[in-house]
């Protein structure tokens, strides 16, 4: 079962405001996306985040989605590995274009997933959503992200019970190949579906009782994010750090290879 | 498209994206970690995505985009995420335009008709679905290479939804509309573009849009190894730009809505 993301526990990066820390994580994805063939600078990125990740305490959810972080940077390496297209033959089908396209994209992947379950496990989900709200989300869109980013557990807790119930029932799905597996599972698609809709007339009343939908000017919030200094330093260092990149893309400094693109 | 707009202005329906968000969210990501290629998945939960759209309208489009950006944070964030956040839009958003363009537009596949028209509706949202992403993740971030990541969309994306969606909408359609969540029952006909008259030329505009984009772009990375990148994107763009503009022509009947809405 899936848990929450946010690790309650006290570091730098927790302290920190979080747009500055919105701003931090896209900062990188800009500049995993535009660096694509600066390889040196990729893997200086990837030690960057690596220091995030500990300095925030936040190793224990990257350790939750090894699986899926080998996963990708697996698939990310192969997918280019085979079918991309290169000048400089290595080996038989293997050219040399390809396989740094393929470690490129295997590090712009995993780097974009850890600093994003960085952010995750330093931000508490109200925190994300006020500040979206204070970068010009309107509110109602940051509501329901946020209550979608706090009952996708919940939810997945109340499938799981009715897997638990209908096992109960005598379906198997635990010794049976994956496409049977899949094939079983499917028609539970529907108590899930109807016990999720059930609950929305009430939830609709709940927020509307709460003042929710009244027009106003301005919105107050119980959360009241203010920037410290630490903060402008990470803001400054986003904006540097995504100027810098698009700035060496577009002069191809410091290439390692030509991707054609 | 006024309709994703003014949705907003109804709490059911802003309760109807977080729910149907979550619950798309609650199974994709278990499925996570069988990755056919970065940010591809086995998704099983694709079954609902044209079934949201086509029974809460504007709100299942939202909710599915919102879903899938939820379940990326979960194991394929990335600036890519973008792109994956309006593909599922248009997968939700795109059979229901289209359901709801014709005569007899009752969420119910009990007829052959029935059965035919949400084999179509779910054919032009996974080429929506597909076309979108494949765009953004190719030709604007050159993710991966074109002619690998299409085919894979289809075969994860397209198939459970055609398969299994309209038994579904069958299903859900008779318990929601004795619930009072269609989308129809909540907003008013003046939420959304009402007149059908340009609906046929909408309808092609949307599917030779997205359906172009797509074979344009394996054309190019079959034939002439133009994978990603500016070309790319330089040629498929209007594809999408044709796609947009026959979605935004598409219009809905007074009759479909009832009487009473907040």
């Amino acid at each position: 079962m899936i848990r929450y993301f946010y690790l309650p526990v006290d570091s730098f990066y927790h302290k920190l405001d979080p747009r500055s820390k919105i701003l931090l994580t896209v900062a990188h994805l800009i500049a995993v996306t535009v660096l694509i063939e600066q390889l040196w600078l990729m893997f200086a990125l990837l030690f960057e985040v690596l220091f995030i990740v500990v300095v925030s305490k936040t190793s224990p959810n990257i350790k939750r989605i090894r699986v899926v972080v080998v996963m990708v940077t697996v698939m990310s390496f192969v997918s280019w590995l085979f079918v991309g297209h290169g000048e400089t033959q290595i080996w038989e089908f293997l050219y040399k274009e390809p396989m740094l396209m393929g470690i490129s994209s295997a590090l712009r992947n995993s780097i974009g997933i850890m600093i994003c379950v960085a952010l995750l496990s330093a931000t508490r989900n109200e925190d994300i959503a006020q500040g979206c709200i204070k970068f010009g989300l309107p509110y109602r869109g940051a509501f329901a992200f946020s209550s979608a980013l706090r009952m996708a557990p919940v939810l997945l807790g109340m499938v799981l019970t009715v897997f638990a119930a209908q096992k109960s029932r005598g379906l198997d799905i635990d010794h049976c190949s994956f496409p049977a597996r899949v094939k079983r599972s499917i028609p539970l698609l529907v108590p899930a579906f109807l016990l999720t809709m059930r609950s929305t007339e009430q939830l609709s009343m709940a927020i509307v009782s709460k003042g929710f939908g009244y027009p106003v000017k301005q919105r107050g919030n119980y959360i009241e994010l203010r920037l410290k200094t630490a903060d402008y330093i990470c803001i400054g260092y986003s904006i540097l750090l995504s100027v810098i990149s698009i700035l060496i893309r577009i002069n191809g400094w410091f290439s390692v290879f030509n991707a054609g693109i | 498209m006024k309709d994703i707009i003014t949705m907003w202005r109804y709490p059911k329906m802003i309760t109807l994206v977080s729910l149907s968000a979550a619950l798309y969210a609650a199974l994709l990501i278990p499925f996570k970690s069988f990755m056919l290629l970065p940010g591809v998945e086995i998704r099983i939960a694709t079954a609902i995505v044209p079934a949201m759209g086509i029974l809460f309208g504007p709100a299942g489009a939202w909710g599915a985009a919102i879903g899938n950006l939820v379940a990326d944070f979960f194991g394929s964030i990335g600036l890519g995420a973008i792109f994956g956040f309006l593909a599922n839009f248009f997968f939700a958003y795109v059979p229901y335009k289209i359901w709801y363009s014709g005569k007899d537009n009752l969420p119910k596949t009990n007829t052959l008709k029935k059965v035919v028209k949400y084999l179509i509706c779910s054919l032009s949202s996974t080429f929506a679905q597909v076309s979108v992403l494949a765009f953004g993740l190719c030709a604007v971030f050159s993710y991966m290479p074109y002619k690998v990541l299409a085919p894979i969309l289809f075969f994860t994306n397209g198939i459970v939804p055609f398969v299994l969606g309209a038994p579904l909408i069958s299903l859900f359609s008779a318990r929601l509309k004795k619930w009072g969540l269609l989308f129809t029952e909540i907003m008013k006909p003046d939420d959304f573009r009402t007149g059908r008259m340009l609906n046929t030329i909408g309808i092609i505009l949307t599917f030779t849009g997205s359906i172009g984009a797509i074979g344009v772009s394996l054309y190019l990375g079959i034939v002439m190894n133009i994978d990603t990148g500016l070309t790319l994107l330089g040629i498929s763009s209007p594809f999408l730009l044709a796609f947009l503009a026959g979605l935004c022509m598409i219009g809905m009947q007074k009759e479909d809505f009832s009487g009473d809405n907040e």
